[in-house]
C-alpha cells in the first residue's frame, strides 16, 4: 500500500485537538489498518492512502474527531 | 465517579487486561473514561456489564452513550432496569434515544409492571418513550394505564398513546379513542385513524367515512381510507365513492383500493373516470377494481388502458380484462 506522503489531502481528516491519546478504536475498526497513531503526538492519522469509505472509524470515534471525506462520485 | 465496595470486589475476578480498563472507568479525566468505555465495548466481555451499568451514572455523556450502546450489544436482561433510568428528559436526548431503542430489543412480558411504574411520571419525555416500549409487549393489561394519556395535555403523547392502542393483543373497541378523530392536532387524527382501522365497533365506521369526506388534511383523509379497507363494511361504499374524486391522489388510490372490498356496479361510472387520472397508482387501482367489479361495460375503457404509459396500469388492465374473458 501507498505511504501517505501528504497528511493533510487524505480522505479519512482527524480532528488533532478531539483524538484522545490512548484511544484506538478507529484504529481497531478499520478493515484495512490504514490508520495508525502518530508516535510524536499520540493522536491517530491514516498512514495509507487505501479508504474504502466504509466510514466505521467516523462512527466509533468516542469523540467524534474523524471526518472521513467521500468523493463526489461515491456519494 | 468512584466504584462502590461491591464494585471494587469485582474488580479482582476480572482478567488483568480488563481490570485496566475498568479501572480507568473511575479515572477523574473525561478522556480516560471515554478510552475505557470504548475498550470494554469492543472487549464485550459479560463480566464487565455492573462496571457498565456504573458508567450509565458518568457525568459525561458520550462515556453514556458508549456504556448504554455497549449494554445493548450484550443483549443481558440484567440491563433493562438501568436502561429504564436513562429514558427522561434528565439525560441527552442521544442517550434517551439510544436506550430506548436498546430496550425495545430487550424488554419483554416479564417488564410490564415495571413498565407501567414508569408509566406514572411527571415528565413527557419518560412517558413517550414507555408508550413506545409498551408497543413491544402488547399486553391488553397496560390499557388502564395508557388509557388516562389519551386526554393529556402534550400532543405528543396523546399521539404515541393512540399508536400503542393498536398494538396491544385482542383489543377491538375503546371508546375513549374514537373521540380523538376530531383532535386539534393533525398528528394525533391520522394516527387515530390507524387505530381505529384495528378496531371493531359499530359506530367506527361512521366516525372514519366523516373523516374521509371532511378533514381538511390529506394524510387524514388517506389514512381513513386505509382504515375502511381494514374494515371492508358495505356502509362504508357512498362515502369511498365520493372520496375518489379527492383532490389528493394518496387519498383516491387508497379510497379505490377500500372500494374494492365493497364494490358496487353503481360505482362502475367512478371507477372508470380514475382510469384517466394523472397518477399511475390511482389509475391502477382502478383497473384492479374493474377486474373485481366484472362488469362487460368496463370492456372499452380497459382496452384503452393496453396502451397507457405505465407498464403496471397496461399489466392490471390486461389482467382485468382476462378476468371479464375478453
Amino acid at each position: 500500500m501507498a505511504l501517505t506522503s501528504n497528511r493533510v489531502d487524505v480522505p479519512v481528516i482527524v480532528d488533532e485537538s478531539k483524538c484522545l491519546d490512548k484511544c484506538k478504536a478507529c484504529i481497531e475498526v478499520c478493515p484495512l489498518d490504514v490508520l495508525a497513531k502518530n508516535p510524536d503526538t499520540g493522536k491517530a492519522y491514516m498512514k495509507y492512502d487505501e479508504c474504502w469509505f466504509c466510514l466505521p472509524c467516523e462512527k466509533e470515534c468516542p469523540v467524534g474527531a474523524i471526518t472521513v471525506q467521500i468523493p463526489f462520485l461515491l456519494r | 465517579m468512584k466504584f462502590n465496595q461491591s464494585l471494587q470486589s469485582e474488580i479482582d475476578l476480572l482478567d488483568e487486561e480488563v481490570q485496566e480498563m475498568v479501572e480507568m472507568l473511575s479515572s477523574d479525566d473525561e478522556g480516560d473514561r471515554l478510552v475505557a468505555a470504548v475498550n470494554l465495548q469492543q472487549e464485550c466481555d459479560e463480566d464487565t456489564i455492573p462496571f457498565l451499568i456504573h458508567a450509565l451514572e458518568d457525568s459525561s455523556s458520550s462515556v453514556q452513550l458508549i456504556a448504554v450502546t455497549t449494554l445493548w450489544e450484550m443483549a443481558n436482561a440484567k440491563a433493562v432496569l438501568p436502561l429504564l433510568e436513562c429514558i427522561n428528559s434528565k439525560r441527552d436526548k442521544k442517550v434517551s434515544d439510544e436506550a430506548c431503542s436498546a430496550l425495545k430489543e430487550l424488554i419483554n412480558q416479564d417488564h410490564l409492571l415495571k413498565l407501567l411504574d414508569y408509566l406514572e411520571s411527571e415528565d413527557d419525555l419518560q412517558i413517550n418513550y414507555v408508550l413506545i416500549l409498551l408497543r413491544k409487549i402488547h399486553d391488553v393489561q397496560a390499557l388502564p394505564s395508557i388509557s388516562p394519556y389519551l386526554s393529556s395535555e402534550n400532543k405528543n403523547i396523546r399521539k404515541e398513546a393512540v399508536i400503542t392502542l393498536r398494538y396491544l393483543n385482542q383489543l377491538t373497541h375503546f371508546t375513549p379513542a374514537n373521540t380523538l378523530a376530531d383532535d386539534p392536532d393533525q398528528e394525533v387524527r391520522k394516527e387515530t385513524m390507524l387505530t381505529l382501522g384495528n378496531f371493531r365497533e359499530d359506530c367506527i365506521v361512521p366516525i372514519l367515512c366523516n373523516s374521509l369526506e371532511n378533514d381538511e388534511s390529506w394524510e387524514v383523509r388517506r389514512n381513513a381510507a386505509i382504515a375502511l379497507e381494514m374494515h371492508g363494511d358495505n356502509s362504508s361504499a357512498k362515502s369511498l365513492s365520493s372520496a375518489i374524486s379527492d383532490l389528493h391522489w394518496q387519498v383516491r388510490k387508497f379510497s379505490m383500493r377500500a372500494l374494492t372490498k365493497v364494490l358496487s356496479e353503481e360505482y362502475l361510472g367512478e371507477i372508470v373516470k380514475l382510469l384517466c387520472d394523472d397518477y399511475s397508482d390511482v389509475r391502477k387501482e382502478a383497473a384492479i377494481a374493474l377486474g373485481l367489479l366484472g362488469s362487460k361495460k368496463a370492456i372499452p375503457s380497459l382496452k384503452q388502458s393496453l396502451d397507457d404509459a405505465d407498464i403496471e396500469v397496461r399489466i392490471q388492465s390486461q389482467k382485468a380484462l382476462e378476468k371479464l374473458n375478453v
